[in-house]
């Protein structure tokens, strides 16, 4: 692995990280990190969060990292962790090392 | 028992079929691409002969299942949840769906057996349990109604009570005699149906004048398509990833078992595999080359991988696949890895968040589309992919 690529990837996982305990949080979910898998669905089947819980992630993920993300962009992106660092990502977050 | 060759007819002559855990399932009735369309657009309908239902009553029904789901059973009467039956080293042998309705529970699901699962059930019931082990595969077969319009061909069928139901929720239907479970692994509007094998050509009939009517068409789709559209929108396919050594731990499906319930099948090999912790993860990739099961994936010339599925997809364009990654690479939004593939061609591959797909049936309101009316509907733009 090189540097570029490893700097890239620890980053993608401080990102994951700090979404997941955001999720947990918010949502109140009796779960720990790593048992959040990045890509299991948030809603329906999966961890099984309602509407309520995804305005509270919104809330909590623009208040850790500062950015506002677009309400167009909300219902499209609340899809899985993964699809949130995304957002979050377009919205131009940044986390620190 | 019946034959099933009837069953791989039922929706008309599949042009291509395949064994699924031994039984012949309609594969495809067309090009693939036209039915994982119909899936993406409209309704489509699919039989899956090789699916199974046991049912599980008595006193003691719930303890009988209890030690054998690796999930807690909080589950109420017309209610289902998603889950898996794990092998003592917890890799996962069938997709499964647990309800309880008024007589009792119910597991239903793809891969394996009715037969493997009753006697799974029998080995590990407590000692003494009154239950009631029973097929009830052996006289229903499951149609699965799928698409951002399937609400609509069932309610045109069987009232508009339909529209009501939540996700993982089912009930019996005294018009068609079939359990119907809101249910599906395509990411648009799904229904299962367990249908008396006896009526299922005439439910079917009747789906179609009922689809007729409101100028909705209702696609036959095969396994094919279904498997692409599982695929595109994450959902576990036991047939492939599923074949592969892995335990709900690399495969991303913590959250259909418990990490805390004891006494399940592979209970203290997923224990054990949480203690040393995963060395590798299933990755969604997408390219514009063929990818298939089998190919490696590399970083330079380090392998890193191997690509589990794979599938083109007509609505993004691209082959979509899912990959075991070695864990420091498993992480989406990377453009540097290429597949190096079994016929010698390297291919430029880039990870994603799945779904692949912006699904239409996100877009539908029941209570206020319909398919004749879709041009109403602000449909967002289908590929999700970079």
């Amino acid at each position: 692995m090189d540097e570029p690529l490893r700097t890239q990837l620890e980053r993608r996982q401080r990102f994951v990280d700090r979404v997941r305990r955001a999720l947990i949080d918010a949502a109140r979910l009796p779960f720990e990190p790593d048992e959040v898998d990045p890509d299991a669905p948030l809603f329906g089947t999966g961890l099984g969060l309602d509407s309520v819980d995804a305005l509270e992630l919104v809330v909590a993920v623009e208040r850790e990292f500062t950015v506002q993300i677009p309400e167009s962009r909300v219902h499209a992106g609340l899809r899985t962790v993964n699809t949130v660092v995304d957002l979050l990502l377009a919205a131009g977050a940044e986390v620190r090392a | 028992m019946s034959d099933p060759v009837d069953l791989l007819s039922l929706l008309g002559e599949p042009a291509e079929s395949r064994a699924l855990a031994g039984v012949p399932v309609p594969w495809r009735y067309g090009p693939v691409d036209d039915e994982v369309r119909a899936v993406r657009e409209s309704a489509a309908l699919s039989v899956l002969p090789h699916a199974w239902r046991v049912r599980v009553e008595g006193p003691d029904a719930r303890d009988v299942l209890d030690a054998v789901v690796p999930r807690e059973l909080y589950v109420r009467e017309g209610q289902s949840r998603a889950t898996l039956l794990l092998n003592d080293d917890a890799t996962p042998f069938a997709d499964v769906y647990v309800a309880l309705d008024e007589r009792g529970w119910l597991l239903y699901g793809e891969g394996a057996s009715s037969s493997r699962v009753l006697e799974l059930l029998r080995a590990r019931a407590p000692a003494g349990a009154e239950v009631t082990l029973a097929d009830a595969s052996t006289d229903a077969v499951l149609l699965a109604l799928s698409g951002p319009f399937a609400w609509e061909a069932l309610t045109e069928l069987e009232g508009p009570d339909v529209l009501g139901m939540s996700y993982l929720t089912h009930y019996e239907s005294r018009g068609t005699g079939a359990q119907v479970f809101r249910a599906g692994k395509t990411g648009e509007y799904g229904f299962d149906l367990w249908a008396p094998r006896s009526s299922a050509g005439e439910l079917v009939a009747r789906m179609r004048a009922a689809c007729a009517r409101v100028g909705l068409p209702l696609a036959p789709v095969g396994y094919g398509a279904l498997s692409v559209c599982a695929l595109e929108n994450h959902f576990f396919d036991v047939f492939c990833e599923g074949a592969r050594a892995l335990t709900p731990l690399e495969l991303q499906l913590q959250w259909r078992v418990s990490s805390r319930k004891e006494g399940y099948p592979g209970a203290e090999a997923m224990r054990a595999r949480r203690a040393r912790g995963i060395t590798e993860r299933v990755t969604s990739l997408h390219a514009g080359e063929e990818l298939s099961p089998g190919d490696a994936l590399h970083f330079g010339d380090e392998r890193i991988g191997s690509v589990l599925s794979a599938g083109f997809s007509p609505c993004a364009g691209k082959w979509v696949a899912l990959a075991v990654v070695a864990l420091p690479y498993a992480h989406s939004g990377v453009d540097r890895y290429e597949v190096r593939t079994a016929r010698g061609a390297r291919v430029a591959v880039r990870t994603h968040s799945p779904p692949a797909l912006n699904n239409r049936s996100l877009a539908v309101r029941p209570s206020e589309h319909s398919y004749e009316g879709r041009g109403d509907v602000r449909f967002a733009e289908t590929s999700r992919l970079p």
